[in-house]
């Protein structure tokens, strides 16, 4: 049996951990909220700029621009974002594993895949898998901010442009509740017009008569990076608010367990102090009659 | 006319204008009601909002496209946008000086993407201080 001053101490532990988990888990929902926050803010320029992309490369032929130019993937860059930071349920092992899946199944059908991280998780997953990565992001989530997106983008797309890539694809979590994360494979280039994309209520499309100033690849040079540069912080922002999520439910149910743990051991330190009480009261009395007789 | 400027971080400005002058990718665009359907590439640079009844608004536009649809509505959407106020001028100066020594300095052709960022760099400070400079 356990000495009370071992079971005090375990109380003592278990309590500082479950009051750590709570105010992670408050952290995160603040963070949470900030980042869902932004991704509100966003979603017009979002669906304005996407709108406007996918009518103009729809009715465009997709030589006109290098950015909507199909080329046989030989050469695949996969950009994965992960955290920083663990604690956070699956988040990080899911995307990490979706990326680690695709790097497998199309190992042999592309000449060259490289890998582009954000986040440490992500590194040492694949450092851990002896895979090659190409380049790690440093400081993108300390201040996420559109810069910083914007220059994830421009560097991609100056590397796809030059030849360096054939496509692009990025690896994330989009967020769907703080309980719910869904690991998600997005192709960002070459960009392909979706169909049933263009919410017609939100923008009239250009029509036939619109005049492009200074030229229609003009507009497309200006356009198709912009596109890029905001599905990548559309991107990141959905794993901020994913990995905040991921953690808040994390932390709360390690909160929960904390308490479970601490009215066991909480039990189990008054039956031993029961049980001392008891040894000591028959010991006194069995003195007392053994000094009777 | 209605207009509408947006940018990641937000709607910047929706409402009614009389006139816009934004900067367009050759030259700056003076936009009045009733204007015909055009897509137009922005360069960084100052856009200006009339709205009637108030002092001309100067904006920082960094890129991005203006849109003028056939029901005459207007979108500008680029990915910064900021009103006099929330300019830092020192800020600025310093940003302007760095980048023109980076850009005086850069062994770049002028036509790479590295010079490119670079002269945006200067374009972005100097409009900066403009749009401070030009607080009604």
């Amino acid at each position: 049996m356990p000495s009370l001053k071992a079971i005090r101490r375990r109380i003592a532990s278990v309590k500082s951990t479950g009051k750590i988990t709570r105010a992670m888990k408050l952290v995160a929902a603040a963070k949470l909220r900030r980042a869902q926050e932004r991704l509100v803010q966003l979603r017009p320029y979002a669906l304005r700029v996407g709108d406007m992309i996918a009518e103009l490369a729809r009715g465009s032929d997709p030589q006109a621009h290098a950015l909507l130019a199909v080329r046989p993937p030989k050469r695949t860059l996969l950009l994965v974002l992960t955290s920083d930071r663990g604690l956070a349920g699956a988040f990080n092992s899911n995307v990490n594993k979706a990326a680690w899946a695709w790097l497998q199944a199309h190992r042999g059908t592309r000449e060259h895949i490289e890998l582009r991280i954000v986040g440490k998780k992500g590194r040492d997953f694949m450092k851990a898998r002896k895979q090659e990565v190409g380049h790690v992001y440093p400081d993108v989530l300390q201040a996420l901010t559109l810069e910083k997106a914007s220059g994830i983008g421009r560097e991609v797309t100056t590397a796809y442009i030059d030849g360096a890539f054939d496509e692009v694809l990025l690896f994330y979590n989009v967020f769907r509740s703080a309980i719910a994360q869904v690991p998600t494979t997005q192709r960002i280039l070459p960009i392909m017009a979706q169909e049933g994309d263009v919410d017609d209520a939100v923008m009239a499309p250009p029509s036939a008569q619109t005049l492009f100033e200074p030229s229609k690849v003009a507009v497309l040079d200006v356009l198709l990076p912009m596109n890029v540069n905001v599905q990548i912080y559309r991107a990141l922002l959905e794993s901020v608010a994913s990995e905040m999520g991921a953690r808040m439910t994390a932390m709360d149910s390690a909160t929960k367990n904390a308490g479970d743990l601490l009215q066991r051991i909480t039990i189990k330190y008054n039956r031993t102090r029961q049980s001392i009480i008891t040894t000591e009261l028959s010991e006194i009395t069995s003195g007392a009659e053994a000094l009777k007789g | 006319m209605k207009v509408e400027i947006v940018t990641p971080v937000g709607v910047k400005f929706a409402g009614e204008a009389s006139q816009i002058v934004a900067p367009g990718l050759l030259g700056d665009l003076g936009i009045l009601a009733n204007h015909e359907p055009i897509l137009a590439g922005l360069r960084t640079g100052v856009c200006t909002v009339h709205v009637p009844g108030n002092e001309p608004q100067p904006l920082v536009v960094d890129g991005g496209y203006l849109h003028v649809t056939e029901a005459g509505q207007v979108t500008i959407a680029t990915e910064l946008c900021e009103a006099w106020q929330e300019v830092n001028v020192d800020a600025a100066r310093a940003a302007l000086e760095t980048a023109t020594i980076a850009l005086l300095g850069s062994k770049d052709a002028t036509t790479s993407q590295a010079w490119q960022a670079k002269k945006h760099d200067v374009d972005l400070a100097e409009t900066r201080i403009r749009v401070a400079g030009a607080r009604p």
